[in-house]
């Protein structure tokens, strides 16, 4: 009992200190990750050309079909641009997460990553987050500043950026796991990239990416608020234009029940797929 | 034999290599074209509740859109089968693997595009031509007509695109650069023409063509006009013109990957 008592704190202290130096590796590994996004500055140019482009011809839609005093359910032309301003600066910066899991199955660079002290989808997670940061920051400069040029300021406020934030680390780690859960099925099948097409266009319409889900026919709102897509882009979106504590209480519950199965998911996707995939090369 | 019929010789047997190389993968190819249909189904979302909530989009109804689409979706699969490598360009230049093609007796640009083909693409042209048979039904069209355009869109696209990957050869690595405001053309070419106003209308005619790829051959699919079809084979042979001009002075400063390469 006494021997129990002291080995408590021990244990604790060791556990403490084993969880640091994982958290210390996966942040090292994430700033690696956001330092090196950084170097690739054709890539940020060459997405914010992209980028601006897109916001052009939604601010022309818009202006051709709200004019310059019109609204569609309660959106102006402005919300309307800042709603797709934010999907897209989250839709852009998204990592290539398929591409790397895909080629380090092909090329066998898998072998190595797998013997290594760490675990490979907490490191391919931890690129991600270091990436996507870097992405957004540049993204949103560079959007922000079409947006702004284009319809004006943000029509937002200090509590509303404050959820966007929030919903933003919420909509980030749902997208992981919905890509990593992709990803995966390389060590299935090789080939997982058809399976990411579909996955991009229902968050391209599940998730509300270019118009918010509050304009869709009544059944498809049912449908896209029943699943994970929405806390994506949606989300962090629809709170930035003021979307008020409906939106928060609603993308928290999404969370709370996605963000679990996902997890089960991977877990167990990686387990099997680990003891079956083929590696080529060495 | 004249060069235009050994030209077509040998894109043909190009294109039957690259059809056996997709065949040895069946499964692959069978699931990407599938799955590519069913990403475009998806696409028309969009579109499905934006006229929920309006009568017209810049004046367009569904079957303008289905139209749109079957240019756009169509033209793009049209190039990316026939001229797969025409999205790799800039690639293929920065990274001096140019030199293949040099060493061989066919013109350059022709076998370097004609080499590659996105199994995927399929799925777009199957998809792009049921979209403009449905719209050519519903506009009163002529479908032969239809396919006129798809060929002059994939044509229009293809020029773009070697355009831009021809800046390899001043620039250097210009990929990212040439893949965004590649895409940029069959992203304008998905919406309404009806939509763009001013700087934005002079964009898409002169800067990035999608006016001429896809906004005017709806146009003149839904109302026929002779001088309007003339400006839409005049501004295919422009591109191409402006293509090989920057392609063949480019192709003067390239500098060889010193690279060999096996090619199976």
């Amino acid at each position: 009992m006494k021997h129990q008592l002291n080995a408590g704190p021990e244990t604790t202290s060791v556990q403490a200190g084993w969880a640091s130096r994982k958290l210390g590796k996966l942040t090292t590994i994430a700033l690696v990750a956001a330092r090196s996004k950084l170097a690739y500055w054709q890539e940020i140019g060459a997405r914010a050309i992209f980028f601006s482009i897109v916001l052009l011809i939604f601010s022309q839609l818009w202006g051709s079909l709200l004019g310059s005093q019109g609204n569609l359910a309660g959106f102006d032309r402005r919300q309307l641009v800042w709603y797709l301003t934010i999907t897209e600066v989250i839709a852009l910066s998204t990592t290539s997460l398929l591409r790397s899991v895909e080629n380090d199955v092909k090329s066998g660079q898998l072998a190595y990553l797998l013997i290594r002290p760490i675990n490979y989808v907490a490191y391919q997670a931890a690129n991600f987050f270091g990436e996507i940061t870097v992405g957004i920051g540049m993204n949103l400069l560079a959007g922000g500043a079409v947006a702004w040029l284009l319809v004006g300021p943000p029509p937002t406020t200090l509590q509303a950026g404050a959820a966007t934030l929030l919903l933003l680390v919420i909509g980030v780690s749902l997208q992981f796991l919905l890509i990593a859960m992709i990803s995966l099925l390389s060590f299935f099948t090789e080939e997982a990239r058809p399976f990411y097409w579909i996955y991009s266009k229902l968050v391209f319409t599940m998730g509300g990416l270019f118009v918010p889900i509050d304009i869709y026919p009544a059944f498809f709102q049912r449908l896209a608020k029943a699943l994970p897509f929405q806390a994506v882009h949606y989300g962090p979106a629809r709170a930035f234009i003021g979307g008020g504590t409906e939106v928060l209480g609603q993308m928290l519950t999404t969370a709370l029940i996605w963000i679990p199965l996902l997890l089960l998911v991977i877990v167990w996707e990686f387990r099997l797929g680990v003891k079956q995939v083929n590696v080529n090369g060495g | 034999m004249s060069t235009v019929v050994k030209h077509v010789e040998f894109l043909l047997a190009q294109w039957r290599v690259n059809l056996s190389s997709a065949m040895a993968y069946k499964a692959s190819f069978l699931t990407q074209s599938l799955f590519m249909i069913l990403n475009d189904i998806l696409l028309l979302f969009l579109w499905y509740v934006l006229l929920h909530n309006f009568p017209d989009i810049g004046g367009w109804g569904m079957s303008e859109i289905w139209l749109m689409y079957g240019l756009s979706a169509g033209g793009y699969g049209l190039t990316a089968m026939l001229f797969g490598n025409v999205f790799e360009l800039s690639h293929i230049i920065s990274e001096g693997q140019l030199d293949y093609y040099l060493a061989l007796p066919k013109n350059v640009l022709l076998h370097a595009l004609a080499s590659r083909t996105q199994f995927s693409a399929v799925g777009d042209l199957a998809f792009g031509l049921v979209m403009g048979y449905l719209g050519c039904r519903a506009v009163g069209a002529s479908f032969l007509l239809f396919l006129c355009f798809l060929l002059t869109a994939a044509l229009i696209l293809a020029a773009f695109y070697v355009i831009l990957g021809s800046l390899a050869f001043f620039l250097g690595r210009s990929e990212a650069i040439s893949q965004q405001v590649g895409q940029s053309i069959v992203t304008f070419g998905m919406y309404p023409g009806g939509i763009y106003q001013g700087v934005a209308k002079f964009i898409v005619m002169f800067v990035i063509p999608a006016a001429f790829m896809v906004h005017l051959p709806v146009e003149l699919l839904r109302s026929f006009s002779l001088p309007g079809l003339m400006t839409v084979i005049l501004a295919t042979v422009t591109s191409w013109l402006l293509a090989l001009m920057v392609f063949s002075s480019g192709l003067k400063r390239y500098e060889s990957g010193n690279q060999i390469t096996m090619r199976g």
